[in-house]
Formats: C-alpha cells, structure tokens, sequence
C-alpha cells in the first residue's frame, strides 16, 4: 500500500478533500467563473491566492466586474476601467498557459484598436473557444490573427443589435469546427457564401437573428458542414422582430448534413439539395405577412418539406395557420416522407393536418404531439365541445397498421378533439405498445378524471400501455 | 473454475463479474455491466485482461477510497440501463449528488481517476455551486481551508487590478503614442490607415518597462524609428 506524504496526510486530517483534486478538475470547476469572482476568490487561502493566474477559462463581462457599473462613474470611466482590468488580467496571467474558453463581453468603438490588441493576445495563447459579445456602434472586421489562429475551433460572435461583419477576401477560418453568429448583417452574399465553404472543417454553423441586406439568395455550401441552424425567431434588445429570409431563397447543398433547424419567417423559395445524410430536421415557420397567400405557403412548405424528405426525425411547429390549412386537405403533402421515425407536432385545435401527415409517413414509429392553447380558452372551454367537434374518420393508415408503438400527448387539456384523436390512434393502431398522456399545468379547470374515464372506455386495436402523467 | 474462493454460480443468474481490488487491500466483486460502464475499468479488461478472477482483481485508482467506489458503483448501476428516460436521468443525478461537501469532493476525484466524465461533470457542477456566491470565509468553512493569508495580501489582488504601476504606465504609453500619432497626421508623414497589431511578446513588453536596456525612452525612441521606416501604426501588446 502506498504511503501518503506528510503534507497530504496534513491535509486529510485537516478535512480539507478540495486541495488535492487535479488541477484539471479544479479548472473545470471553475470554468464557469467570471474572472473577477476567481480574483476575490484568491483571499481564501494560500492554495487559492494564484488559482486565477493560471486558469485556462477566461471569463470577462463588463456588466460584472463591479456590482454597480455607473455608480459614482461615467460611462467613459467605465470603458477605460474595463480596459485596464483586462489588460491586467491578460499581463497577470501565465502566458504559457493555454487558453480553452474565452468569454469576452466589452464595447467597441470607431478608432479604438483595444478590441483587436486583445483578440492577438488571446489567438497568441492558443484560444480554442472564443466567445465575443460586443456593443458597437462600427462594422467589426475579423481580423487576421483569429481567422488564421491554428487552435480555434469554436467562435461565436454576437452583438446587442444587428451590425455589419466585414469577412475576409481571403479565406475562412481554418480550424474551425463551431460557427456562431448572432445580430450579424452580411452586407455581401457572395463573400459569406465563400467564407462558410472556405472553413473547410466546418460542423455545425448558427446563423441567429442575422440580416442578410439584399441578399437574393442566402447560399450554404459546405463539404462538411453537419449541422445548419438559421434562426430568427427572435425578438431583437429592442423589440423588434428579425425579418429573416423573407425575401431571399435558401439554397442548402451540404451533403453531410445531419441536422437542419430553421425557425422564423419562411424564404419565398427553397433549394435544399444532396441532404442525403439529413437525420433531424426542426422547422418553424412564420409570415411576415399579416394575411398570407394560401397559395405561396403551399408552395413554400411543399419546397422545404421536399428537400428534407430523407430525414428521421421531423419537429414541426407552425405560428401561421396559413400553413396548415392546406395540409388538412386531401392531398395537403406532396412529399412522402419514407425514413421518418420520429414524429413531433406543435398542434393547436385544428389537427387534421395530423392524419395527412400519419398518411405521408409509412415508417413511423413514434409520435409526439404538444398542445398549445391560450389562456383565453380556457373561459371558452365549455363551448369549445360544439364549434371544435370533428371525427376522424376511421380508416387504415399504413404507420398506424404495421409501425407506430409510442404515442405521446403533452399539455392535454381534456377537449373533446384530443379525445378524437386519442380514439381514432388506439382504434387504428395495431401495434401500438405506449401512448402517454400528460395533462397541461397551470390548467384551472382539470378534466382529468373525466378524460381518463372516457379514455379507459375506448376500443383498442393493440396491447397497448395507457399512462397518465401529471406536470413537472 | 475449481477456485475455492470463487462465488458459486447458480444456472439461473449466469452473469459475468469483474474483481476490483482498493488501496486498502480488499477485493469485491461487481457486475460485469456495472463495472464496465468506467473506461479505466474496461480497459484493463479489454486491453489487459484483467479481472477475471480474484487473483487477477483489477487494482482501482488509488484515489478510489471504497466509499467512493461503492457511490460510483450504485451510480453506473443506474445509468448502464439503456431504456431511462432523460427525465429519469436527470432525477436520479439530482438526488445522487446530495452529500456533504468533503464526500464530494472525494467521489469527484475518483470519478476522475476512474475517467468516469459524467460524473466528474455532475460532481464539478455541484461544487461549483457550493462555491459560487459564497465569501472566502464561508468557502475556508466549507471546505476545511486554512486561513493562512495576512490581510494586506486577501487585498492585494483586487487593489492591482485597476492600480497596478504596470497599468497606469501602459496608459501613459498609449496616451503618449496618441499623442505622437496625431502631431504625425498633422505632418501628413503617416500614409497607411490600417491598424498592424503587434506580436511582441509580454516579456518583451515587461522587461522595457521594467528598465531593459536603454531604458524605457531609449527603447520608445528606437521604436519610434522602426516605426517610421514601416509607415504603420505601432501598438504595444499586453
């Protein structure tokens, strides 16, 4: 058996188990840490006084290094402070240490080259994961030193409110796996377009809340590229709504890609090629419009859902009923979505667009349905009975007979439209094994008993596992 | 298979076991999927075939007292099942990482030997927690930490970082730089507007501030010098 030192033993006797972690799981830890909270946290002990100086983590945020920023300063004050505090961090610390995360929160301004000295510093120490949020009043260039840094592989650079990004002529990031961008405007499609295909190692790109100025087409190509996130479901520091792709076509040709998220306005076309590997796809689409074209939403979602048709695992969530309308219809789908296993739909009342959808996906094997309701039906809740009433009429649906075993209604309210569709799934649903039903919270008038009562009543086709569960 | 000290295996539970064996000396056995579910284990099973007897017991991490073996133990027990849910997970993780702080801090240290990186990710998490808001008297309460810093060096930190020497210096440098910079606009020498940063190192920068050769002016104008040649803007670099 080993003999431990004396100093260890000291320690155990002591109590003290924290000390003797590995230093890389103390900086784990602390990796969270804002900088400033590690600096005072160097009057706890001897052991702790130089943790701060060499932690791989770097956490500067200019809202927290002091608990009340303006008192008793000027805003200017507050720049030139900040300056001089990250400039004695970045002199403090080792400069041989690696640094994994930077976290770096500040404000930039016309003529002020700190930003970019800081940037050469944090690059010259091996940054891997740089994340840059920025108050500006001036387009930001990339600069050199980050673009060609041999270590960084992940960069997300946001700003308060959307600003011009200047992207380099010359080529994209090298290393980089994780692109981030959040508020950015693309003055130029052509130079976005050749900087995403020029970081060669690129996985997963997010573009949030960016505005693509004049962009007639908005074009991904990417050998890479694995995962595609366009978001713009997000409402701006100042209230105001991303306009997103709305007037400019989407072209998507990533071969490899396996998980596509588009939320937000749709585009008014779609060329999303060669998704041959496309596993997971989660799509939100809006109008811009107030009264949308019928017409153009089936053209729009008839493009998308043909380019994503591959996929396994589809979550559909629309903000416009413009968009499910004509699905309820008929021959609403246009696609037949062959490799779908997994099927998760944001529903309102209307849910005819369920069974289109059952229709198009011969393979399913789970289904997964959330309901949303307003507050104000819950008032409306006793007439909902007459004006929403519809039957599903029973008939044979090819993933019901051979494939669907899981089924899972969440935030059930107890109307009678979610009670059809309950009994027409365990009527026609052969091999069904679970269907879970969880009730909604903060629903003021529970049917619960009610439902479940009806619900243990109805015939089912299948030996199937009835679950009732109650809200978190 | 004659081996007197091995368990006798009834037909009907034919599952396979892995020997462990802790500092202090003592032998357990554990199932096989339980045990397999830490790397370091499955290595030394795989790799080295090791633990398949008593006599050939898998020797744990010396930081692996058998307290925190046995919490390890219960914890790859739960989470090897594949059919949890997320939600089930998450639940048991929660109750799991109640304990005191030193127990803690221990099972994270075994975790880590044991390569077990959910878990020291659980357990890092929840000291980080502890940790965080806390004052440095809390925290040496806590953690059994001594008191072992005068108080002119607890306030030393925070005092330098905006009051260091070095500090107002490089501000006087830059001012001085500005300064020098518009006298040069004015004389329409500088012709570029592109800013080069620099790629001195902090060494560099330190040891002329702190009096290198020529002193600091003696560098500054020399610099200087080098600058105009280049016809650039020269920043210093922390």
């Amino acid at each position: 058996m080993k003999m431990v030192d004396t100093v260890e033993n000291q320690k155990l006797e002591d109590g003290d188990r924290f000390s003797n972690l590995p230093d890389s799981i103390i900086h784990q830890i602390f990796s969270s840490f804002e900088t400033i909270d590690l600096i005072r946290l160097s009057a706890v002990s001897r052991n702790w006084r130089y943790l701060w100086i060499s932690m791989p983590y770097l956490n500067l945020d200019i809202n927290t290094v002091w608990s009340r920023p303006l008192a008793n300063r000027s805003f200017h004050t507050l720049i030139e402070k900040f300056k001089d505090f990250v400039n004695w961090v970045l002199m403090s610390q080792d400069s041989s240490v690696d640094i994994q995360r930077c976290r770096l929160f500040c404000y930039h301004f016309a003529q002020d080259n700190t930003l970019y000295r800081w940037i050469n510093v944090v690059t010259r120490r091996n940054v891997q994961d740089f994340d840059l949020n920025l108050v500006s009043d001036v387009p930001f260039e990339l600069p050199r030193c980050l673009i060609t840094c041999e270590s960084l592989t992940s960069f997300k650079l946001c700003f308060d409110t959307p600003r011009v990004v200047k992207l380099p002529t010359f080529g994209g990031f090298r290393r980089l796996k994780t692109l981030d961008f959040l508020r950015v405007e693309f003055p130029d499609f052509i130079l976005l377009r050749e900087f995403v295909s020029n970081c060669t190692l690129l996985d997963k790109l997010i573009l949030e809340a960016c505005i693509f100025r004049d962009f007639e087409i908005l074009d991904i190509c990417s050998t890479n590229l694995k995962i595609l996130t366009i978001h713009n479901n997000i409402e701006g520091n100042r209230g105001e709504e991303c306009d997103g792709l709305h007037n400019c076509e989407l072209k998507v040709d990533c071969p490899n890609l396996v998980a596509f998220n588009f939320l937000g306005p749709s585009a008014p076309d779609y060329s999303l090629q060669n998704l041959n590997c496309l596993k997971e796809v989660y799509l939100h689409l809006d109008s811009k419009e107030n009264f949308p074209d019928v017409d153009v939403c089936v053209y729009e979602l008839g493009k998308i859902f043909r380019g994503v048709c591959n996929t396994e695992v589809l979550k559909l969530s629309f903000d416009c009923m413009e968009f499910v309308y004509p699905l309820a219809l008929p021959n609403g789908l246009s696609v037949s979505f062959c490799n779908l296993k997994s099927l998760f739909l944001f529903v309102l009342i209307e849910a005819d667009h369920i069974i289109t959808l059952l229709n198009g996906s011969p393979n399913l094997e789970s289904l997964e349905i959330f309901y949303e309701w307003y507050e104000e039906e819950e008032e409306d809740y006793e007439y909902d009975e007459d004006y929403y009433f519809w039957q599903i009429r029973d008939r044979a649906i090819p993933c019901l007979t051979y494939h669907l075993k899981k089924v899972e209604l969440i935030n059930v309210l107890g109307r009678r439209t979610e009670l059809e569709l309950v009994r027409f799934l365990l009527k026609n649903g052969h091999v069904l094994q679970k269907m879970i039903i969880s009730w909604g919270s903060g629903f003021k008038n529970p049917r619960e008993d009610v439902l479940m009562s009806r619900v243990m009543t109805l015939p089912t086709s299948s030996n199937v596992e009835l679950t009732f569960e109650q809200p978190d | 298979m004659s081996e007197v000290d091995m368990a006798v295996i009834k037909p009907e539970m034919m599952k396979s076991f892995i020997w462990l064996q802790t500092a202090d000396g003592s032998i357990q056995q554990v199932e096989q999927e339980v045990a397999m579910f830490c790397p370091m284990i499955c290595h030394e099973v795989i790799q080295k075939g090791m633990g398949s007897s008593k006599s050939y017991a898998i020797s744990v991490p010396q930081r692996v007292n058998p307290a925190s073996l046995s919490l390890i133990l219960d914890y790859c027990r739960f989470h090897q099942v594949p059919g949890r849910s997320n939600k089930e997970r998450k639940s048991f993780d929660e109750k799991f990482i109640r304990m005191d702080t030193k127990r803690l801090c221990e099972l994270t240290s075994a975790a880590d030997s044991l390569q077990l990186k959910p878990l020291v990710d659980l357990t890092s998490r929840a000291l980080a927690r502890i940790i965080e808001g806390r004052s440095p008297e809390e925290i040496r309460e806590i953690f059994h930490l001594p008191d072992d810093l005068t108080e002119e060096e607890k306030l030393e930190p925070l005092k330098n970082t905006t009051d260091d020497p070095r500090i107002r210096l490089l501000n006087r440098l830059y001012a001085k730089k500005r300064k020098e910079l518009k006298e040069k606009e004015k004389l329409k020498i500088v012709e570029v507007e592109e800013d080069r940063v620099d790629d001195r190192s902090v060494d560099d920068l330190l040891s002329f501030i702190n009096g290198g050769e020529g002193g600091i002016i003696g560098c500054w104008f020399f610099c200087a010098l080098l600058l105009n040649s280049c016809c650039s803007i020269f920043f210093l670099i922390v």
